[in-house]
């Protein structure tokens, strides 16, 4: 495991990486902290412009852009109330409470404390975990690979739709996508009509763009533009009001800690994400608190466990992407389009395949959580000042960008139109509550999940009896129906409790 | 239109929609597939539409007897018609009308829209943006904008 260590290390240690990772921190940190815009815009904006950099440049921009977005999304919730992204929506709570208490710099220090301490547990997680992992994922048969994957998705659409059959329809929407085109076992074309275009299937970055980044701009373009920000200067407060005390911080550790695990543990799975493991996290402080009535008041604890949590969701969600080619969240969905788009095939073989790669990678993530934590100093006024940009401005900008970042992978009109078509789509999923995660999860598990199906039955002699003739398969299909039902279980009960 | 009436005409499109395809799969002559059935190229569509009819119902039926049905869907406003409208356009005429005239005439239209009236950011935002982005593109990474 350790011997590519030091090739993994030569790979990643150059000015150009470096460099590239700085860059995508600062990126991510502009647009998480911009609401309407967040990692997951970020990197799928930045995509298409890596395709002309070495893999290993290309995968540190875009974990540099992911870990600064996922961060800065607090910045705005403490500060103005607004959350830069769903996740940060529980930090919100007691941030904006501090902050008007006047203590809006003890918030943002609390926040990057948690949220290095979050980063830096789920990377080591990450190392220590996937190799492992991976190991015990290369001896999985076909069965077991199609009912994990059915595993995967059934979680993925029972949690991230407005109710359980939208989640699930979106799902099957994304897998019945992505039987277009060839077939992978006959090389028949399907559902093509006739344009030869799409006899390769339907392309997945301009289907990326248009379900993440076109349709957020349609949604945005919904809201009421013109309403004032509210900001209360952060400069204004005196040095004790900022500067957080060891004696404050100290008795946020247990907590911090738990929703490390907690978030680390729910990232790993796919399907809830980070606003699952923010808002769990915090249920969880509010019920183990020492002092729990001052959870939502404006508590330094209060600020910091869902951060933490959120961000030791970032690592975590790669796991299942690198050990199982299963992109448990959107952005570990991007990642894993990403490493499609530079030759590699996310899954157990990456270990055998690109273990220098993966190693370089490794180092990559734990630089960008230091770096996270600089620049999360350094760029907060950058950040504030791009709250403030006007909506008018900075929405035509990213729309341009989406354009250009499509038509600049294949130099091809079509790709254009499909990705305005799926924004549309992408825009009424939003809008009528199915989940567009769901859908291009499953857009990109497709022609997987349909060989390991077609495998399975040759090995079954056509018979579907094989799925329950193998335990693994059996014990994976029962996880799916029990995990579907207590993560939905657990959204509801989150719901009723009013976040 | 309430919520109720949405997801219930959604679920009927849904399960129309599966229903028509795996019609239209199940007649299809297809030019390759000789092996045993599960091999052939609509085994696998088959299922998923039948899984998504399936799930259309579920989401009629649900509809219909749940009772946490309680607010209007929000209509879909005009401002976003006419971004998707200038999005269409945009998409069809890039490589008819250059870079520069749609980029630049794109811009302006959106920025207006969405509610910029300052006449020098409405000036200045399409036409810097254009020049970054083609002077970028063109010489920083190559590539070619038609």
């Amino acid at each position: 495991m350790f011997s590519e260590l030091v090739p993994g290390f030569l790979l990643f240690f150059n000015l150009l990486n470096l460099s590239f990772i700085s860059l995508g921190v600062f990126l991510g940190i502009i647009f998480g902290s911009i609401p309407g815009l967040n990692a997951i815009i970020g990197v799928a904006l930045v995509l298409p412009f890596t395709f002309y950099m070495e893999p290993d440049t290309a995968i540190c921009l875009l974990l540099g852009i992911y870990k600064g977005g996922v961060y800065a999304g607090s910045i705005p919730a403490i500060l103005l109330n607004i959350p830069g992204a769903p996740e940060a929506a529980a930090t919100a709570q007691d941030g904006y409470n501090l902050t008007k208490a006047g203590k809006g710099g003890k918030a943002l220090r609390a926040s990057i404390y948690a949220s290095l301490i979050g980063n830096v547990f789920s990377d080591i997680l990450l190392i220590v975990v996937a190799a492992q992992l991976a190991k015990l994922a290369l001896k999985v048969g076909p069965p077991e690979m199609f009912a994990l994957l059915l595993f995967a998705l059934t979680i993925i659409g029972a949690v991230s739709g407005a109710n359980f059959s939208k989640g699930l329809i979106a799902g099957i929407a994304g897998l019945f996508a992505a039987s277009i085109g060839m077939d992978v076992v006959t090389g028949v074309s399907r559902f093509t009509f006739g344009i030869f275009e799409l006899s390769g299937g339907i392309p997945f970055l301009p289907m990326l763009m248009g379900m993440f980044a076109i349709s957020e701009i349609f949604i945005q373009t919904e809201q009421k533009i013109g309403e004032g920000i509210q900001i209360h200067k952060v400069s204004s407060e005196t040095k004790a009001d900022s500067k957080l005390k060891w004696e404050e911080f100290a008795p946020c550790l247990p907590s911090i800690f738990r929703s490390c695990a907690v978030g680390a543990l729910i990232g790993a799975i796919p399907g809830p994400g980070a606003t699952t493991s923010a808002f769990v996290s915090y249920a969880l402080t509010r019920q183990f608190s020492k002092n729990p009535e001052k959870i939502g008041t404006g508590s330094i604890e209060g600020v910091a466990s869902p951060d933490a949590a959120n961000n030791a969701t970032c690592s975590a969600s790669l796991i299942p992407v690198l050990t199982l080619g299963i992109p448990g969240s959107p952005i570990a969905a991007v990642i894993a389009g990403a490493l499609l788009i530079h030759g590699i095939n996310p899954g157990p073989m990456i270990f055998e395949n690109n273990a220098t790669l993966i190693y370089s990678f490794y180092f990559g993530m734990l630089f960008a959580s230091f770096l996270v934590f600089i620049f999360g100093f350094i760029a907060i006024r950058t950040a504030i000042k791009a709250v403030q940009i006007s909506r008018s401005i900075l929405f035509p900008i990213v729309f341009i960008l989406c354009f250009i970042g499509t038509y600049a992978n294949n130099s091809r009109g079509l790709d254009l139109i499909i990705m305005t078509l799926f924004g549309i789509v992408g825009y009424l999923m939003r809008k009528s509550g199915f989940s567009v995660p769901a859908f291009v999860i499953a857009f990109l598990l497709g022609p997987t999940m349909e060989s390991a199906f077609k495998q399975s039955l040759l090995i079954g002699d056509g018979e579907l009896s094989i799925f329950i003739h193998r335990p693994i398969a059996v014990a994976f299909l029962v996880l799916a129906i029990l995990s579907a039902y207590f993560l939905k279980r657990q959204r509801d009960r989150l719901k009723t409790l009013g976040f | 239109m309430s919520k109720r009436s949405w997801d219930i005409i959604i679920g009927c499109l849904v399960t129309l929609f599966a229903v028509i395809n795996f019609i239209a799969i199940s007649f299809q002559e297809w030019a390759g597939g000789t092996g045993p059935g599960f091999m052939k190229p609509e085994y696998f569509p088959s299922i998923i539409l039948v899984v998504m009819a399936i799930l259309g119902l579920t989401l009629v039926f649900s509809a219909i007897f749940s009772n946490s049905y309680i607010s209007d869907i929000k209509p879909i406003s005009p401002r976003v018609m006419f971004t998707i409208a200038v999005a269409i356009a945009y998409a069809f005429f890039f490589e008819v009308f250059s870079f520069f005239i749609t980029t630049t005439i794109t811009t302006f239209i959106l920025a207006f829209s969405l509610g910029e009236r300052r006449p020098v950011s409405l000036i200045m935002l399409p036409f810097s943006l254009t020049v970054f982005l083609y002077f970028s593109t063109r010489f920083g990474l190559k590539i070619f904008l038609p």
